[in-house]
């Protein structure tokens, strides 16, 4: 186990966004916040105190790269998840890494390591 | 000079007449005395002058001699007159002739009595003259009194020329005239045809000469499909100058040079639908096929195709629901995984696990039915909520109340308040105010200055204690739906029974973020 992690949870599906705050809180690591559509998201993305950021590629219809900018402007590390049939990356996030739906705790872990390796 | 004969008068008078080939013979031989004429030696000068000058002839001469009209001819006339020659020599015309009796009773009156002459042109006539078969022949004819020494007529002179070959020619001639004029006349109706099945061809059609691509024919569904400009006689950039810049100039540029035909399927175009008017898209299945001319030199193109774009945007619409359904179904198996991981997580009893979890997947069914029928637009708020009364209190429905203005809500947030009420109605059930006879459930909804207001609110039920530990419901409507509604959800225990109040900004939930 790495050290604890605080995790901003950006997930427009309210059951699968209680599903990873489980998952992350299995994992040893702290939600540092859950925001569901982009205006919240961007809201949490300018003062939140994460280390990490996972965010669905599509929002209720509208993708979440506003608040990735402004997280990773802030040093804020970031993981996309898309599901199947979303939109994938855009620049200028075409390098960072996807988690893809449906995932399982492996997966965030794996996913989590990769971007504070 | 009396016992001098003149050699020649008696010569003349036994040799009479002189030469005439086969005819002077046989009027020589010809005994003259059994008809009306009477013996030869006495026929007078002018009947013997006329008699010289007929065999003299090289064209068919017959005379007509004395009221009976006699007949007196020539060699040609015998050749005329076929195999009834020699016994028409000396007959009276009417019996000789008697298939022809009428004309020549005519030609007795006219010329013979009357003393006129009777021309008659392309006479047809029906005569006997081999083997006894009828001979349709055509005859120009033209009689004239012969005068006798007094000056009044003393017979008829016929002259008869056989224009049969002509006729026919000319009837040969008219007949192929005819025929050419009929072919002209089908022809014509087949080009009409064509015109018309060119003009009323359900496919647009055009056909564009030379390499500045001019129009020389449009059809009306051509004409239709760019908003019924007329464009014949103008070049494709002055016709339709919008498609200039779609590349389809550079098209037809190419099948005029390669002379290999362009199919296009389901090619988008935009075509003004006016003079210089709006723009409208159009998908088309056409052909550019070259033209060639008898040097095999692409002198034009035939276009021909037919609009698809109503099936084309039906194609792209199912492609659309496809992929929407596959992205729905995937998104639903994410969500099951979800509710089972949550029901699943910190179950003491499996049972009464399988049980919620069993449920929870209805609740998710029934939503999922109630956006179906609303094709995944969203749904009313009062429907959701008769759905949960349905599903947990269907057989004493006035024991479930909902009260509200219409609220229409995305199909997230119609999903997410159906699992929320879902957890609220179990628990209602289990310990709350369904659980006794006697308990109520109102839910009481309301829009005020662009914020919505629900409130669940039992009573009736059993005295209410807060439970030690907050379950996967109060979780899912506290946290989750607040989140999703993006205000806020609390639940409270009092003692009188459940309470839960939403509150949420408008804004969010009516679909306008989308």
């Amino acid at each position: 186990m790495t050290r604890p992690l605080r995790v901003l949870v950006v997930e427009d599906e309210m059951m699968i966004a209680m599903m990873l705050e489980d998952m992350l809180a299995d994992l040893g690591h702290q939600v540092a916040g859950v925001a569901m559509r982009l205006p919240q998201a961007m809201k949490l993305a300018k003062d939140i105190e994460a280390d990490i950021a996972i965010l669905d590629i599509n929002l209720d219809g509208r993708k979440s790269f506003p608040a990735a900018e402004v997280l990773r402007e802030r040093g804020v590390k970031l993981i996309f998840a898309s599901g199947y049939g979303s939109p994938g990356l855009e620049a200028p996030f075409l390098e960072e890494v996807i988690l893809k739906k449906p995932f399982e705790a492996s997966d965030i872990r794996s996913a989590l390591k990769r971007v504070v390796a | 000079m009396t016992d001098k004969t003149d050699p020649q008068s008696i010569a003349g008078k036994q040799d009479f007449p002189v030469g005439g080939g086969e005819c002077g013979r046989l009027i020589r031989k010809y005994d003259w005395s059994q008809t009306r004429l009477g013996p030869i030696s006495k026929w007078p000068q002018w009947m013997r002058t006329s008699v010289d000058i007929c065999l003299q002839a090289p064209i068919a001469i017959v005379m007509l001699f004395g009221p009976e009209g006699v007949l007196v001819y020539n060699d040609a006339y015998a050749a005329f007159a076929g195999q009834r020659h020699p016994k028409l020599m000396g007959m009276k015309v009417l019996e000789a002739w008697p298939e022809a009796a009428d004309l020549n009773r005519q030609v007795l009156e006219t010329c013979y009595v009357n003393g006129e002459t009777l021309s008659l042109k392309e006479q047809p006539l029906i005569l006997f003259r081999y083997n006894n078969a009828a001979d349709e022949l055509w005859l120009d004819l033209d009689y004239s009194p012969i005068l006798d020494e007094t000056g009044k007529p003393g017979g008829v002179l016929a002259i008869v020329v056989e224009t049969t070959d002509k006729v026919n020619v000319q009837r040969t001639l008219l007949a192929e005239r005819v025929a050419v004029m009929e072919a002209n006349k089908r022809l014509s109706a087949e080009s009409v045809f064509l015109r018309d099945l060119f003009e009323q061809a359900p496919s647009f059609m055009a056909i564009m000469s030379g390499p500045a691509h001019v129009f020389v024919l449009a059809n009306k569904s051509y004409q239709h499909l760019i908003g019924g400009r007329n464009v014949v006689g103008l070049t494709i950039r002055d016709a339709l100058p919008e498609v200039v810049d779609q590349g389809f100039v550079d098209l037809l540029d190419k099948v005029l040079k390669t002379g290999k035909p362009h199919i296009g399927t389901g090619t988008r175009v935009m075509l003004d639908q006016t003079v210089g008017g709006a723009a409208g898209e159009r998908f088309l299945d056409f052909i550019y096929q070259p033209i060639r001319n008898s040097d095999g030199m692409v002198s034009g193109i035939f276009c021909e195709g037919q609009d698809v774009t109503e099936r084309t945007r039906g194609e792209q619409h199912l492609r659309l629901v496809v992929n929407e359904l596959n992205h729905r179904v995937k998104n639903t198996l994410a969500m099951i995984q979800a509710v089972a991981a949550q029901t699943f997580r910190n179950a003491n009893d499996l049972p009464q696990a399988q049980a919620a979890f069993s449920a929870r997947i209805l609740a998710l069914a029934r939503a999922n039915d109630l956006l179906t029928g609303e094709n995944w637009e969203g749904a009313s708020l009062s429907d959701i909520v008769a759905g949960v009364s349905v599903a947990h209190a269907g057989n004493q429905p006035d024991r479930f109340t909902a009260k509200g203005p219409v609220v229409r809500l995305s199909p997230k947030a119609a999903l997410s308040l159906s699992m929320a009420m879902h957890e609220l109605a179990t628990n209602a059930v289990k310990y709350g105010a369904l659980s006794n006879d006697a308990g109520r459930v109102d839910v009481i909804w309301g829009v005020k200055d662009g914020r919505m207001r629900i409130e669940w609110r039992e009573s009736g039920g059993p005295p209410v204690t807060a439970p030690g530990r907050r379950g996967f419901g109060s979780r899912l409507v506290e946290r989750g739906l607040a989140g999703e509604m993006g205000g806020k959800a609390d639940i409270t225990f009092e003692p009188s029974g459940v309470v839960c109040i939403i509150d949420a900004p408008t804004d969010l939930y009516e679909g306008g973020e989308q």
